[in-house]
């Protein structure tokens, strides 16, 4: 099996940064929740920058702490909660629908996991 | 009580309502006909199967060529229901309430076949029977489901198709039983327009979907082999049953200009069908398609219910149950395809796909995609459910069930009660779509029928699209295709559209009153009569803009102003039956469906009108004529058939020069013609609209009539009595017969057909008869004779397979 740090063997400076995020993990999600979260509700504008590199960052998240399908699928519930609400006070604005393609990536994500769990 | 929790009780009683809903949208009487391609088989099976179902000439405008054998089954079997219930108010019911009553027992089935069989106690059972079953409410009441019943064309058959098919596939994969195979194959024949090209983007959208569903369903997840002798001896049946409208569709994909030919290779054509795809982009929403949004506005809050217990039933699924893993897979590609929009990228992305041939049948991606989604959509919503309600006590469990069967039932009740199927039309002073057929119109109908000559029939109120309007003695309308193409066997011109190349023209001249011009027009689209409805109820008051929007603002903007409008144009009233009159056009004028020229008048095109609805405006009216048997021909295509002088200036070969012609129709792909006195070369046209394999064959039977119907220009050309004969012993006559005049075959007049005839095509002879045909119609031919045969072996077959020990007993008695 190969893991992040065997790809990442003798690169220091990303070990550094590893070694930082394996100690930071409340840190990383957190970013992760958050950068979804400003996207839905404080950016009016859609990226496709933005939203891989915020999907990136937790597919590392899910690498380094072996995160459980689970938790994809208890992020696509707030978000759900998210989409709902933007969409009873706004209708299909562009908030709902970021909400709703950010559950279509998490629920694939979720799925995705779940399928490789045991 | 056993009986009452057994679950075939229990779904005969939703199946049983389910059934009887549909009887309540309409009243009896009432019809829903209208839409693009009409519903006319409900209401007069018969007429429709003579005069568009068995022939591949379009019964209305100039008589295109297309393909459409595909409604043949499915018409028979209307025509027989028909003659036993008598009432389409009744045939309209009981095809929605078998959409209904399917849809919901096909994904029941699926749901209950693909819920983990693991959790077997009683408990979890009534759980699996119930999350079935609310499966199944779910697909049907859903609001994507609900929201396009009125006016369903054919292949909305899909609704219950889609899952029926589905589920049989999966038994037969799962049991490798073959009697699901024959069910398959038999479905699939009766309803062959859902599988036929005009349904291509519901076939490619739900079938190679589904199919690889059910592959890695079977193979992975259930870990068993799939019977591929079946599957290939099905597949081989199964393009045998659809012969008769495969083959001839398949030959116009290939048929370079066709019309399925140009839109699924042509290059230049992406661009178009690009630009429709951004025209539906913002339509598109991935919020609404995840959430359930009812039409009641009060049930708005529960348009998260469906999304949340598919979510929770992932959170809840610690079994990692592969098959919901697998549905939910599925359901995010199709959401991604419904959708289009995850993402700029996945815009890109989609933008790409439709540069492979085919994918642009696409483009209206919204519809093409929302019945899969649906389907999906309902299989996981089932599996999730089960999972939720597994992990819940008892009491809350039934309130779960009970709260989203509630929701479902009153969020689609505007479709329970028929209000979502008998809407109000488009733009329309409140006149429904539901409509009781005036009987006046009826008779109307019947008299255009029973007309003798074989010529065509101008419409009138004019509309925008090819539609005619009717209003009903209740408060509703027909709107859509023209009846009398369809019902009536006259072809028809009702609207703009269907009037191309001569629709700007016509549209021009009415605004200029330019009266003559506009007969002679007429004349030369072989219009002999004009209907004219001048019931205000289908212009004045109730239809304001739509269908009329556009045309209304050249041609009369009242029924006052058209009854003006058709006298002037017309010389007199032949026939009149309340609101309904039939009036003759200038017989001096007319030219007839087979003529012989006297006048060729060259022009060039000109290349600022557009190609498809001005480019008559090239010649019309401009280049003037005294000559009615004039023929207008593009110089280019005049200088490749005749000689170089003759196309540079008018030329008239003198009317005494001229062969008499006696023309009688078969059918509408075939007509037989008689010709007197050919001494030299003529032109021969052919008022019907050009298509190259419309060919001459010499025919050595004279023409069966002796009488006569009428005669034009001296006896010059003579019409026979007509028939509509679709199959007779000399259908085959012309069959492996060289077609004459090929190569001197060209358009004329804009749109029809003309062939210069030569002595030496005909032996030299003066005095013969002549077939015209459009040879397509032979592959219909050659291709119903096979799914007949394959037909009949699959019911030898089915009754081989269900009667197995019946037969047997009998063969031992025998023996």
């Amino acid at each position: 099996m190969i893991s992040p740090f065997t790809l990442l063997q003798g690169n220091k400076k990303t070990l550094f940064f590893l070694n930082i995020a394996l100690k930071n993990k409340p840190v990383l999600l957190t970013i992760v929740v958050l950068a979804v979260l400003a996207d839905i509700l404080l950016i009016p504008e859609s990226s496709d920058i933005r939203i891989f590199i915020t999907l990136g960052l937790y597919g590392i998240s899910i690498m380094l702490y072996k995160l459980a399908g689970r938790y994809a699928f208890l992020f696509c519930l707030v978000l759900l909660g998210i989409m709902y609400i933007e969409f009873l006070f706004t209708g299909t604005s562009p908030a709902t629908e970021k909400a709703a393609v950010w559950i279509f990536f998490f629920l694939l994500i979720g799925i995705i996991q779940q399928w490789k769990e045991e | 009580m056993k009986l009452l929790l057994s679950s075939k009780t229990y779904l005969f009683i939703i199946s049983l309502l389910l059934f009887i809903i549909p009887f309540f949208w309409l009243k009896p009487g009432e019809m829903d006909l209208g839409g693009d391609s009409s519903r006319l088989y409900f209401y007069d099976p018969i007429n429709y199967l003579n005069n568009y179902s068995l022939y591949n000439i379009l019964p209305f405008g100039m008589g295109l060529v297309e393909p459409h054998f595909y409604s043949l089954p499915i018409v028979i079997l209307l025509s027989g229901m028909k003659s036993i219930l008598q009432s389409p108010y009744l045939l309209i019911s009981v095809f929605n309430s078998i959409k209904l009553v399917v849809a919901f027992l096909a994904v029941y089935g699926i749901v209950k076949e693909l819920i983990d069989k693991k959790y077997n106690n009683k408990y979890f059972s009534m759980l699996r029977e119930i999350s079935s079953v609310l499966a199944g409410f779910f697909y049907i009441l859903s609001p994507r489901m609900i929201g396009n019943w009125e006016k369903a064309l054919l292949n909305h058959d899909q609704v219950f198709l889609n899952p029926l098919v589905f589920y049989l596939l999966l038994k037969y994969l799962l049991t490798s039983n073959i009697k699901y195979l024959w069910f398959i194959l038999i479905i699939t024949f009766i309803f062959a327009h859902n599988f036929s090209w005009v349904s291509a983007p519901l076939i490619f959208s739900f079938y190679p979907l589904s199919l690889l569903f059910l592959f890695f369903y079977v193979t992975f997840i259930r870990g068993k082999k799939l019977p591929w002798k079946g599957i290939f001896a099905g597949i081989l049946l199964f393009v045998g049953l659809h012969s008769f409208h495969l083959i001839p569709s398949v030959l116009s994909l290939f048929d370079p200009g066709s019309n399925t030919n140009t839109r699924v290779f042509s290059r230049e054509d992406i661009v178009h069908q690009l630009d429709y795809f951004f025209g539906v982009l913002p339509f598109a929403k991935v919020s609404l398609n995840i959430l359930s949004l009812p039409p009641v506005n009060m049930l708005g809050f529960t348009s998260v219910m469906v999304p949340l217990v598919v979510i929770l039933g992932f959170l809840l699924n610690r079994g990692r149950n592969k098959t919901m893993l697998l549905t939910g897979i599925f359901l995010l590609i199709i959401l991604f395809l419904l959708s289009a929009k995850i993402t700029d990228l996945g815009v890109e992305i989609y933008k790409r796909l439709f540069y492979i041939p085919g994918f642009s049948m696409f483009r209206n991606f919204i519809g093409q995609w929302l019945f899969v989604f649906s389907f999906f959509y309902a299989i996981l919503f089932g599996q999730a459910l089960f999972l939720v309600s597994s992990r819940l006590r008892q009491m809350y469990a039934g309130i779960l069930y009970f709260g989203i069967g509630l929701v479902l039932i009153l969020g689609a009740w505007p479709f329970i009660n028929g209000s979502l199927v008998n809407k109000t039309h488009f733009q329309s002073n409140n006149v429904k779509i539901a409509m009781v057929m005036d009987p006046k119109y009826k008779e109307t109908l019947a008299f255009i029928r029973s007309l003798p000559d074989d010529s065509k029939i101008l419409t009138l109120p004019f509309t925008d699209p090819n539609y005619q309007v009717i209003h009903g003695t209740n408060s509703g309308a027909y709107v859509g295709v023209s009846t009398i193409g369809y019902l009536a066997g006259k072809k028809d011109f009702a609207g703009y559209i269907n009037i191309a190349p001569f629709s700007e023209i016509f549209l021009k001249l009415a605004k200029e009153k330019d009266y003559t011009s506009i007969k002679r027009m007429l004349s030369l689209l072989n219009v002999k009569y004009i209907f004219y409805n001048k019931d205000p109820l289908v212009y004045d008051t109730t239809f304001p803009s739509y269908p009329y929007q556009h045309v209304r603002t050249f041609l009369p903007s009242t029924q006052k102003g058209y009854e003006d409008f058709v006298n002037k144009i017309t010389t007199k009233k032949i026939y009149e039956k309340g609101q309904y009159g039939l009036y003759e056009t200038d017989e001096q004028n007319f030219l007839p469906h087979f003529y012989i020229t006297n006048t060729i008048i060259t022009y060039d095109n000109n290349p600022k009108l557009h190609p498809y609805f001005e480019s008559a405006s090239s010649f019309f009216p401009y280049k003037k004529t005294s000559e009615a048997r004039s023929i207008f021909i593009e110089e280019q295509i005049c200088k490749k058939n005749f000689q170089k002088r003759i196309c540079s200036k008018e030329f008239s070969s003198g009317p005494s020069d001229l062969p008499k012609i006696q023309f009688e129709k078969i059918n509408p792909t075939r007509y037989r013609l008689k010709v007197n006195g050919a001494k030299d070369r003529y032109v021969l046209v052919f008022s019907e609209s050009f298509h190259r394999n419309w060919s001459l064959f010499p025919a050595y039977t004279e023409p069966q009539q002796k009488k006569t119907l009428s005669n034009y220009f001296d006896g010059k050309v003579t019409e026979g009595v007509h028939s509509n004969t679709f199959l007779d012993e000399s259908t085959f006559s012309t069959w492996g017969k060289k077609a004459i005049a090929s190569y001197r075959h060209f358009q004329v007049n804009g749109y029809a057909n003309a062939w210069v005839v030569l002595p030496e095509d005909v032996g030299g002879r003066d005095s013969y008869s002549l077939v015209v045909e459009m040879t397509d119609q032979r592959i219909f031919y050659a291709g119903l004779v096979v799914s007949l045969q394959v037909f009949i072996f699959c019911m030898l077959w089915g009754a081989f397979l269900f009667y197995r020990k019946r037969l047997f007993g009998i063969i031992n008695i025998i023996l």
